[in-house]
């Protein structure tokens, strides 16, 4: 059971290392708008003529 | 996207551009809100589940055998709860500012405001938590307080998009007349709950320490986290938002729009009282002690969840009018192809 003594930091470490995962990805701007990029196909250019 | 010289770009073109300017440049107060919010959110979640399996051998410790596997029990639990009060002090720091907050404006307008109940609730459930991790006896309520942070948060969240969605639409706001006392009455209903609530709690709670101190506490926050009227407080703002979009996306005739008020009328007030109802259903169970703080945080999550439910139903025009309006997209983009 002394395994726990690496485990449970490991753990914390992790979890904190998620947490500054989302802070970056969400302070990025990552999810302001999740629904643009699903509609960009429809406002793509289909001008062959450049 | 191919390249192309500037003489042809179109229209949709410099919407994409503008909003990646948004993005990259200077933040609108809105938006650094919504991040702020999901942030604290996210991270409720993340401690949240990673406090639940710290608790595990706690509630392991109830049927445990012989007196060597107690031992090592013990052991364990006394690692766990350092674990999770590591996770918990920034869920309450962090995630549980807006709460905080909320108190402070409470205290100083000398107001019972939603935010004061779940105060107390997490303090009465974080002090003797922490004592009892550094002593090394007795129970801890660290995946209660988390789990209960979290679920709030997550009402929170939608409620403040919601109201988000309600300030965009704001060209309706000849509603006022009809959604201001709709407001003022889920705001009476729910505050009158808090009040008989915190009184109920603290009477049960002194009952059970003359009859039996050691479960009185843990009663005590299970009353405290199911005095936390969330789902009330959603009721209104959620199907208030419904039908502005629905106002918004679907330009109802005059006869529509009365029987769009109606159902919203209508919902509403199953949202409130249904929700109203469950809480004194409840009630007495958490007073017989059968409710644990994280079932009473469960049980908030699910009456939330129930009442979202009861909202959706309005929005379902919506869908349609949003299907719609991508039809429509569609077309312009091959009339201009």
């Amino acid at each position: 059971m002394e395994i726990l003594y690496l485990l449970l930091p490991l753990s914390l470490a992790i979890v904190a290392l998620i947490g500054a995962m989302l802070w970056w990805a969400v302070f990025s701007g990552q999810y302001d708008d999740a629904e643009r990029a699903g509609l960009s196909i429809l406002h793509d250019d289909d001008h062959t003529v450049s | 996207m191919k390249p192309r010289s500037s003489s042809s770009s179109s229209p949709s073109l410099q919407i994409s551009q503008s909003s990646q300017v948004i993005a990259r440049g200077a933040v609108t107060e809105s938006v650094a809100q919504r991040r702020r919010g999901l942030v604290r959110l996210g991270l409720a979640w993340l401690a949240m589940m990673q406090v639940m399996m710290f608790a595990l051998p706690g509630y392991l410790r109830h049927e445990a055998g012989g007196q060597d596997s107690l031992e090592v029990l013990d052991w364990a639990i006394f690692l766990m709860n350092w674990a999770s009060l590591t996770l918990t002090i920034p869920v309450i720091l962090y995630s549980a500012w807006p709460i905080w907050a909320g108190c402070a404006r409470a205290w100083s307008a000398r107001q019972i405001t939603m935010d004061v109940p779940v105060g107390i609730s997490m303090l009465a459930a974080f002090i003797p938590s922490v004592m009892a991790t550094f002593k090394g006896v007795g129970e801890v309520y660290f995946d209660s307080i988390t789990m209960f942070v979290a679920f709030l948060l997550t009402a929170r969240y939608v409620e403040q998009r919601a109201s988000l969605v309600d300030a965009d639409a704001s060209a309706q706001a000849n509603l006022a007349s009809f959604s201001l006392p709709l407001m003022a009455q889920a705001n009476r209903v729910a505050t009158l709950f808090v009040l008989i609530q915190l009184t109920v709690a603290a009477a049960i709670g002194a009952v059970w320490w003359v009859i039996e101190p050691t479960q009185a506490w843990s009663i005590l926050v299970s009353l405290l986290v199911m005095s936390c009227p969330c789902a009330l407080s959603l009721a209104a703002p959620v199907s208030l938002a419904a039908l502005q979009m629905n106002l918004a996306l679907g330009e109802p005739s005059t006869n529509e729009r009365e029987a769009l008020l109606a159902r919203t009328l209508r919902i509403t007030r199953q949202s409130l009282y249904g929700a109203l109802a469950w809480h004194v259903l409840t009630m007495p169970l958490a007073a017989m002690g059968w409710v644990t703080p994280w079932l009473a945080a469960l049980s908030m999550l699910l009456s939330s969840i129930a009442v979202l439910l009861n909202a959706w139903r309005l929005y379902r025009p919506r869908q349609a009018g949003l299907s719609r309006a991508v039809g429509v997209l569609i077309q312009n983009q091959h009339l201009q192809a």
